[in-house]
């Protein structure tokens, strides 16, 4: 033990003192005080002060250690500690709702605040708990991993050839079972409405990988698909809910995918998702056996994803190494296919739900500050209350309640206002759920349900329990240092001044807080807007697309489809208020894109490492109704003729750029090494279009005419007049018209669907702005309190300065003085937690520093503007207080 | 109040307590049984003692403050109740049954 502090010749050491007053029960205190004293003087006497020191702490600390012991021998009437106990606490909290009850302006304005912390904080639990703790819809999906390529060189993962995913499966040890799957659509027709509808084409064995049995039927027989029965479906729960009305007997009857009559094998389980990062895919509603006969040395075409279990007791990291050393071989076994190609091992929980975390955190980061925020509301609404019952407070202690049992009481009641809040916070969270799933799905994940389930549940208590004595413990601890004749006698000027700094500490900690989201919130908008803020390189207002995809088995060769197209043109040109009509292989911001290597007129071919290219088959008049500005030279013809002889095709200007740098690229040559060798001649130049969304560069892309590569599945691009009242339900009539079973898909705004390829950082910055006006407006309501306090406690020093002549402007400066230093000092703390936040945020940001100056500047303005409004509202009471009146009052 | 046999450091304060007659309060118990076993008594453990022999009916205490004492605190006195004596010679009977001829052990 250290030496005691110094303290007044022949008096005990003050902080043991103290300390001891602290645990005896306040009836016992002066007898067991002064005895104490009286020993330690006899001991000063016998052994001198030092001894007597040491004595009087060795005798504290064992009342210290002893205080449960002390407290149940001096409590009157004796009895069980446990009952005794549980009889104080009830009695707590009825005096706590009482008293609660009692001052019903402090308890709704508490309530109010707490439950909209709680309740923003049980959305982001909800979000979360979805994100990080929910189990995926798979057996064991812990044990479950994605196998991807990565493109030549590059870390970025791509789809796989059927070559080298058979090798894995025969090769790789690391895994029980591989299994590819592919997504694309399927049009389902014959019974009622044609549509078209996502759609899997998995392994037979996919399923038996995932671990997931259908809830009706059986799943692909792998035996029977190989002997030619393919033409088998698992169709979801709810597409067998929604279009075939739940009937079981659907199971073994046949409809129309395609065109082509299916059998049904099953239906798979309701929660089940395919585990694909786009959303569209997740929502697969058919899934047909993919076939891969045939397709064993195929090793340049990359098309399919790989699911892989784990072979018992195999980790993620013995996979990759496995894999690392197969993807060597492959290589040096196909290195036209796969040089430079590396392979990457995702657990299922990284791919699928990992890119939401970033936002997540964040999101809970600023949940916590507004909490944080509401918290010092509460304390600080609880502290002045705790003023006004200091009198109350002595008289108690006066009356023999012990000091623990003083500090119990407040806590009690903040620990009960707290519960309510999160209860009221929790019936928010609840009855905004559909608008809680609709942000997940829409923003986050289809995968996993964001739903109030018991662990949100839980976690809302715990916080709210940890907000309670957060908010409580200045109150608590202000409560027991109540001084007993300080308080009955004088008022209690001293313990006020101490209250009044916490008071100060606790807004400056809320200005801080709420710059710092405040600044966040902005840096997040700017970057969002900065995205969306690039140029795309096509007119995106007006242009309405969909996409169709006419059966191989009613659309067989050209003439079928040229027919199709052209009909389905002129039924949509007739339209009203469509103005121009085209059409393309692969919309812009769909990162569906098809690369293929290219011989450049003029550049060595090296087959080991040729150039690539993007592709699109296009119409001549899509650049026309895309707005894309055609640089030079023109496409011939309508788009439609077959060619013999060379390809007459666009480039864009990042091809023209880097194949053909200070060389006029018309009429120069590519030469595509398909299927079979194709001449491309460039008969245009146009602009760059960013393809794959706003934070992509553009890529070297060429535009083939369709005639020279005819395929079945197009979109079409339609520009419209402006707004036009039921312009999609006419298209979608007109694609009807023309054949009933090939239905219009995704059909929307391109402005639409470019605005879904940001909706992570939309999500970011809407719910970033969300929190940060939250805690703006509970900020501003702590400087309010802090300032009306100020008035009002100062009431009798205005007056005397109203009276000695004091001008209007003086009072305000000197009431606003006050909360303009606090605020300062809040911002500065502000800024500087948000450049430590920036460091952090700097992954997200797009365009924008971390540090970024008018972030911080708005964000300061806007909070100094908000705390002087908040201040000046209470400041103005300072102008009306009658001097005679405040003279008069005490 | 049902009847527990006496632990030793309550036997002792009871001890303490009969020789200091109506004089015994914390104090003065304290330090007649530091001066009687020779050790340093903890103050908490007595506090604790006396009011639990207080509860269980052994002891009875007033609150006093005597003009002559010069502190401005009252002081807690106790006093044995006739309901303590009997749990004394119980103790004490135990005790000696226990020692009976094992005396000679204790000479060395």
């Amino acid at each position: 033990m250290g030496e005691p502090p110094r303290s007044a010749p022949g008096a005990p050491p003050g902080l043991a003192r103290r300390l001891l007053a602290w645990v005896v029960p306040a009836a016992e205190r002066p007898t067991v005080l002064g005895e104490l004293d009286e020993m330690y003087r006899a001991r000063v006497g016998a052994h001198g002060a030092a001894h007597a020191r040491r004595w009087y702490w060795r005798q504290v600390m064992g009342f210290v250690v002893r205080s449960r012991g002390v407290r149940r021998v001096a409590a009157a009437g004796g009895g069980e500690e446990t009952m005794m106990w549980l009889g104080d606490s009830l009695a707590d909290v009825r005096h706590a709702v009482r008293g609660l009850r009692a001052r019903p302006a402090f308890t709704a304005v508490a309530l109010a605040t707490l439950a909209l912390g709680i309740g923003a904080n049980s959305a982001v639990l909800t979000l979360a708990n979805a994100h990080f703790l929910a189990e995926l819809p798979y057996h064991r999906p812990d044990d479950l991993v994605l196998i991807w390529e990565t493109g030549r060189d590059l870390d970025e993962v791509t789809t796989v050839s059927p070559g080298n995913y058979l090798t894995w499966r025969d090769e790789a040890a690391s895994f029980a079972d591989i299994a590819a799957f592919n997504v694309d659509y399927a049009t389902l027709s014959g019974d009622g409405v044609a549509e078209r509808v996502s759609a899997a084409a998995v392994a037979p064995h996919f399923f038996d990988v995932v671990g997931v049995a259908p809830v009706l039927g059986s799943g692909f027989d792998d035996g029977e698909i190989r002997g030619g029965e393919a033409d088998v479906v698992l169709l979801s729960h709810g597409l067998w809910t929604r279009r075939y009305g739940a009937d079981p007997a659907i199971v073994g009857t046949s409809i129309r995918v395609d065109g082509r009559p299916h059998r049904v094998a099953g239906v798979l389980p309701a929660d089940y998702r395919q585990p694909e990062r786009g959303l569209a895919w997740q929502g697969a509603e058919v899934w047909r056996p993919l076939v891969l006969d045939g397709q064993r040395e195929r090793y340049g075409a990359r098309f399919l994803r790989t699911v892989a279990r784990l072979a018992p007791g195999v980790a993620v990291g013995q996979a990759r190494v496995e894999m690392a050393g197969i993807a060597v071989r492959m290589e040096e076994a196909h290195p036209e296919a796969n040089r430079g190609r590396r392979i990457q091992v995702w657990t299922l929980d990284d791919y699928l739900l990992g890119s939401a975390r970033p936002v997540l955190w964040l999101l809970l980061a600023a949940g916590a500050a507004v909490l944080l925020i509401v918290c010092a509301n509460v304390a600080n609404l609880t502290l002045a209350r705790g003023q006004e019952r200091r009198r109350e407070f002595a008289v108690r202690a006066a009356l023999g309640s012990g000091r623990g049992r003083l500090v119990r009481q407040v806590l009690a009641e903040s620990v009960v206002l707290a519960l309510a809040g999160a209860a009221l916070g929790a019936l928010l969270a609840y009855a905004g759920r559909d608008l809680l799933q609709a942000v997940q799905s829409r923003f986050f994940s289809g995968l996993v349900a964001a739903e109030v389930d018991l662990a949100v549940v839980v976690g809302t208590t715990a916080l709210a329990l940890a907000a309670g004595l957060l908010f409580g413990l200045p109150s608590a601890l202000s409560a027991s240092a109540t001084d007993l004749r300080g308080a009955l006698v004088e008022g209690g000027a001293r313990a006020g001044r101490r209250t009044h700094a916490a008071r100060n500490l606790l807004v400056v900690g809320q200005v801080a807080l709420a710059t710092s989201l405040l600044v966040v919130s902005l840096l997040l908008t700017r970057s969002f807007a900065a995205m969306v803020g690039v140029p795309p390189g096509f007119e995106s207002e007006g242009v309405l697309t969909f996409s169709v995809a006419p059966p191989r088995s009613g659309y067989d060769g050209r003439e079928a489809l040229v027919r199709y197209f052209r009909d389905l043109g002129r039924e949509l040109e007739s339209v009203p208020g469509v103005t121009a009509v085209s059409m393309v292989s692969d919309l812009p911001f769909t990162t569906e894109n098809r690369w293929t290597s290219v011989e450049v007129e003029g550049v060595p071919w090296d087959p080991e490492a040729p150039p690539t290219t993007e592709q699109k088959v296009v119409l001549p008049g899509y650049f026309g109704v895309m707005g894309i500005p055609v640089l030079s030279g023109s496409l011939p013809g309508d788009g439609w003729a077959a060619t013999d002889g060379d390809v007459p095709v666009a480039v864009n200007l990042e091809l023209a750029a880097r194949f053909w740098p200070d060389r006029d690229p018309l009429g120069r040559t590519l030469t595509l090494h398909w299927d079979s060798v194709r001449v491309l001649r460039v008969a245009a130049v146009v602009g760059n279009v960013l393809d794959d969304g706003f934070d992509a560069t553009p890529d070297p892309l060429v535009y083939i005419p369709w005639g020279a590569m005819p395929q079945g599945r197009m979109s079409f691009v339609l520009r419209t007049a402006g707004t036009v009242p039921g312009l999609a339900e006419a298209v979608r009539r007109a694609v009807g018209r023309v054949d009933a079973d090939v239905p219009a898909a995704e059909l929307r705004a391109l402005d639409a669907l470019m605005a879904e390829t940001v909706v992570r950082p939309r999500a970011a910055s809407l719910l970033g702005a969300t929190f940060a006006v939250l805690a703006l407006l509970v900020a501003a309501a702590g400087i309010y309190g802090v300032v009306s306090y100020l008035v009002q406690s100062r009431t009798r020093e205005i007056g005397i300065r109203a009276a000695l002549g004091a001008s209007a402007d003086q009072l305000m400066r000197l009431v606003l003085g006050h909360s303009t230093r606090l605020v300062t000092v809040g911002l500065l703390l502000g800024v500087g937690g948000a450049l430590l936040a920036g460091r952090a945020l700097a992954g997200v940001l797009f365009g924008v520093r971390p540090w970024d100056p008018p972030s911080m500047v708005g964000a300061a303005a806007v909070l100094a503007a908000v705390a002087t409004a908040a201040a000046w509202i209470p400041a103005r009471r300072a102008l009306r207080v009658d001097p005679r009146e405040a003279l008069r009052a005490e | 109040m049902a009847r527990s046999a006496l632990g030793e450091f309550e036997h002792q304060i009871l001890l303490v307590l009969l020789r200091l007659g109506r004089e015994g309060y914390s104090v003065s118990i304290v330090a007649e049984l530091e001066a009687r076993t020779g050790r340093e008594a903890s103050t908490s453990a007595v506090y604790i003692a006396l009011r639990r022999l207080e509860k269980k009916g052994l002891l009875e205490s007033r609150l006093e403050t005597p003009e002559d004492s010069g502190e401005p605190y009252p002081r807690r006195y106790f006093a044995l109740t006739e309901a303590a004596l009997e749990p004394l010679k119980e103790s004490r009977r135990a005790f000696l049954d226990l020692w009976d001829g094992l005396e000679p052990v204790l000479d060395d």
